[in-house]
């Protein structure tokens, strides 16, 4: 049995994050199509942009690194992880942000004139017609 | 009911798909660096460069900083401008739209203590947190490029200030608030205070958000030029923290604006 | 003086970006003043736009301007080449024709200050994201102008009619999931090179063409800017948002929103990827099996239709169809009608979108049944509507003849004699939806009540509406008229130097 954890973990440690993320990216996809609720399916959106951000930060990890925070004039590449990765996520972040403020206003808007955010009532009622 | 039949369907076909792609996934994740490899192009091309000299060129400790507000700067702008643009977005979808059945907020005025969110307990401990909160939010701004931290983040912390001081005391309601234009207003100008910081140096002959070139200091010597820099990224933190304040703002009052306090 | 030529691409955005950023304290003080603002900032992009071409073409170098000083694969920098000067000068008219447009449709619907306010910044937001998706040279820079386009884009469209939410909530969804997408491809593409600038990321990919990485980041940017240009399976989005965006927005929507992505695919497929890989044959080869559906499904879907809005939307995803088409034929023909067909489809749909909110405006109502005899009243939006849509259909002297010529030709030169065949089929098509409208508002018996309009006007239409559709069909005409100096004197070079390298 602690065999297999300790496979387990060294798969995880060695590129075994990657997959996961992926799963959570596809699940993420899985339930924005399969949820009939905007609030469910905003929510699996939110799911999927961060699967996004922890792929970009997998592959700024270094093994032995500390945070890009320089210390005492200690400017050696391997003392410290990639700093880039985590510059572009914090833009990601902030988009993410916005997106999910906006998808959140346009539902309140939504139940204010249809009365329901559940897909298959607004489809029902006219989202069909011309 | 016929809809939610033909979604379970594609549902089902989805399943599937996903299943195909995740035994790509699985093939193509060997060709994928391995996780915390030193040697890989991800980690030895740019970003060494980054580690190595952002300390000399740009004068900030914190790297992320550095890459962020300085290398990468018109990205930090338009990163703003996003956040700008979802609270104009917001007001524009909600501001002014009638909520179905609206409740007089009259109401809620004059039944001070049953209505609003806090209590006695909560009326005086705010005093006391709130001074602590702006402080710590000037703080983070101030600190944002020697450690941890910086605009969005100081933004956020003095927007918390202002929504404690809207919600909890239950005497005060409707006053001291900020109106949603004005708010957004504030956060056009934090905004248009980033993009003046890019267009200074473009009279003194360097290019856009060139923080090297800023008007500041006559004298060309290597120390003063690195004090630019800082002084570029103090500016464009301190445009992207009103920034940031104006548009949870906004937000906060529109969403209020809307409220039913009975639900 | 010289100063201000070095920096001519930042300013082409800068101007709009701070026009949008006064819009809300000046409107604040004045509500006409903010609406100027933003209009004389699109009018001066037009005129930096232009210049910046001329630059281009005179020195017949491609301008890289860096952005904050730093050198490429450090910081971030414009590349501004014959290309995409083209396509800046393409997006800078219509955002300009389009503010000046809205303006009636303000006093029609009189809204307050901040909506008024409001709309001027979103759609000069839209402009400058797309200015800049056009302009930039660095793939994660890309994704934040994507963003910005989109954003403002589901405010456009939320703001519009009824079911307007609605439609812009499904677009967000979508939209999301292709940006996201992006963002997976750009990983893929950073993990195998570590870089971002797309002109190193071009040098360090040659050697590396057919590792799986590469592979999966290329499916990922053909979903991802599929989603974004409506391409055939992915356009679900489209029609719904296209139809009921505002309508004074609607033609900067749906003329150039779905356009500038496809250029990015250009820039990723041709200047990047090496395209004479196997794998990239594979996929060009997808690409076009999703072009030719795409083609015949739009032109199908069209027909079914009876809104004036639903039939040019729908008329979109063919048309996306034809510029995917020229990438699949690959060639230097196939390339010169796809670059074409993104200029002058442009054009003719922004025009068609133009009378589409003329009707809007002065009858309030889109159903083609109820226009008849419109013709007799609205003299110059029936000229506009007709020679846009013959020009959709490919006849000679007008735009869209040649870049439908170009693509044949393309396919013919490769000996895929089959895209002949669904570029006539579809040309036919075409020309049985677009003559049904034309005879409904020719012939047609019913005729619609006039809407009462806050104000009389000389013309038929308000000049600020006259304006932007004369502007089109001189487009239209010119780009037919004058095409073999623009193919010979400006994109030739460049795509033989830059994209078939």
């Amino acid at each position: 049995m602690s065999e297999l954890i300790e496979k387990l973990e060294f798969f995880l440690a060695d590129r075994g994050i990657y997959m996961l993320t992926l799963i959570l990216f596809a699940v993420a996809v899985y339930g924005m199509i399969a949820c009939g609720n905007y609030m469910k399916k905003l929510m699996c959106m939110n799911m999927m942009q961060v699967s996004i951000i922890f792929f970009f930060l997998t592959f700024g990890q270094k093994n032995g690194g500390t945070l890009p925070v320089a210390i005492d004039e200690v400017l050696s590449a391997e003392a410290y992880i990639n700093p880039l990765p985590h510059a572009l996520m914090l833009t990601a972040i902030v988009v993410s942000l916005g997106t999910t403020g906006v998808g959140l206003a346009l539902l309140m808007r939504i139940k204010d004139i249809y009365g329901t955010i559940e897909e298959d009532r607004i489809t029902g009622d006219g989202g069909k017609k011309q | 009911m016929k809809e939610n039949k033909s979604r379970k369907k594609l549902a089902a076909g989805l399943i599937i798909v996903i299943i195909a792609v995740g035994t790509a996934a699985v093939k193509i994740g060997a060709f994928l660096p391995t996780i915390g490899d030193a040697d890989t192009p991800a980690n030895s091309y740019v970003a060494n460069y980054y580690i190595t000299n952002a300390v000399k060129e740009t004068h900030s400790y914190n790297i992320v900083t550095a890459v962020l507000a300085d290398y990468r700067g018109f990205d930090t702008l338009f990163e703003t401008c996003v956040l700008f643009l979802s609270a104009l977005v917001t007001m524009m979808v909600l501001f002014g739209k009638e909520k179905v059945p609206k409740m007089p907020v009259k109401n809620l005025a004059e039944d001070k203590y049953s209505a609003a969110f806090g209590g006695d307990i909560m009326d005086a401990s705010f005093r006391i947190v709130v001074p602590i909160i702006l402080i710590y939010g000037i703080y983070v701004l101030f600190h944002g490029e020697i450690s941890l931290g910086g605009g969005f983040q100081a933004g956020a912390l003095i927007a918390c200030a202002y929504l404690l001081d809207r919600i909890i005391p239950s005497i005060r309601m409707g006053r001291g608030k900020i109106k949603e234009e004005t708010a957004l207003i504030i956060a056009s100008m934090g905004a248009f205070f980033y993009v003046i910081t890019g267009i200074l140096p473009m009279f003194n002959g360097g290019n856009f958000l060139e923080f090297a070139k800023l008007p500041f200091g006559s004298s060309l010597a290597a120390e003063s030029i690195v004090k630019l820099h800082t002084a570029g990224i103090l500016m464009i933190e301190v445009g992207v923290t009103v920034c940031v304040m104006g548009v949870i703002i906004a937000i906060l009052e529109v969403v209020l604006e809307r409220t039913d306090f009975d639900e | 003086m010289n100063q201000i030529a070095d920096h001519l691409p930042v300013l082409v955005i800068l101007l709009p970006l701070c026009g949008t950023l006064l819009c809300p304290i000046i409107s604040h003080f004045n509500i006409n003043a903010g609406k100027r603002t933003v209009i004389t900032a699109l009018f001066l992009s037009i005129v930096c736009a232009v210049l910046q071409l001329i630059q281009v073409i005179t020195t017949g170098e491609a301008i890289h301007y860096w952005l904050g000083g730093w050198a490429p694969p450090i910081g971030i920098e414009f590349v501004i080449d014959g290309l995409n000067g083209v396509v800046i000068l393409l997006v800078a008219i219509i955002s300009f024709t389009t503010a000046l447009y809205s303006s009636p449709f303000e006093k029609l619907e009189r809204i307050d200050r901040i909506h008024s306010a409001g709309y001027y910044s979103m759609l000069a937001f839209l402009s400058v994201g797309l200015l800049g998706l056009s302009s930039t040279g660095d793939a994660f820079n890309l994704y934040v102008f994507m963003e910005i386009t989109a954003i403002s884009g589901y405010g456009l469209i939320a703001v519009g009619e009824d079911k307007g939410p609605i439609a812009s909530f499904r677009y967000l969804m979508t939209g999301t999931i292709g940006a996201c997408m992006y963002l997976l491809g750009i990983g893929f593409l950073y993990a195998a090179t570590g870089t971002l600038n797309m002109a190193d990321l071009a040098d360090r990919l040659t050697g590396l063409m057919d590792s799986p990485l590469i592979v999966m980041s290329a499916a990922c940017l053909i979903v991802g800017f599929g989603i974004k240009m409506a391409l055939f399976p992915l356009h679900g989005w489209q029609p719904a948002a296209h139809s009921y965006a505002h309508p004074a927005a609607d033609p900067m929507i749906a003329g150039i929103m779905i356009k500038i992505p496809a250029y990015a695919m250009l820039r990723f497929f041709f200047c990047i990827f090496d395209e004479q890989s196997h794998v990239m044959q594979l996929f060009f080869n997808a690409i076009g099996v999703m072009a030719v559906i795409g083609i015949l499904f739009g032109s199908l879907k069209a027909l079914r239709y009876d809104t004036y809005n639903k039939i040019l939307a729908y008329s979109s995803i063919g048309q996306v169809g034809y510029i995917a088409m020229g990438f699949a034929i690959g060639n230097f023909y196939g390339i010169i009608g796809a670059i074409l067909h993104i200029v002058s489809h442009a054009f003719m749909k922004a025009g068609l979108f133009y009378t589409s909110g003329a009707l809007k405006y002065k009858y309030g109502i889109h159903d083609i049944n109820e226009l008849g005899q419109v013709y007799r009243k609205m003299p110059v939006t029936s000229l506009t509507m007709v020679i846009c849509a013959l020009s959709m259909i490919g006849l000679p002297p007008f735009a869209g003849f040649f870049s439908k010529w170009y693509l044949a030709l393309g396919a013919i030169e490769k000996g895929n004699y089959f895209y002949v065949a669904v570029l006539i089929l579809s040309s036919l098509l075409g020309a049985i939806y677009f003559f049904r409208i034309m005879e409904k508002l020719f012939m047609g018996e019913k005729t619609a009540r006039e809407k009462e309009l806050p104000e009389k006007s000389r013309f038929e239409l308000p000049w600020q509406m006259l304006l932007p559709l004369l502007t089109v069909v001189a487009a239209v005409i010119l780009l037919g008229l004058f095409n073999a100096y623009i193919v010979n004197g400006v994109l030739k070079t460049t795509i033989w130097e830059v994209v078939l390298t």
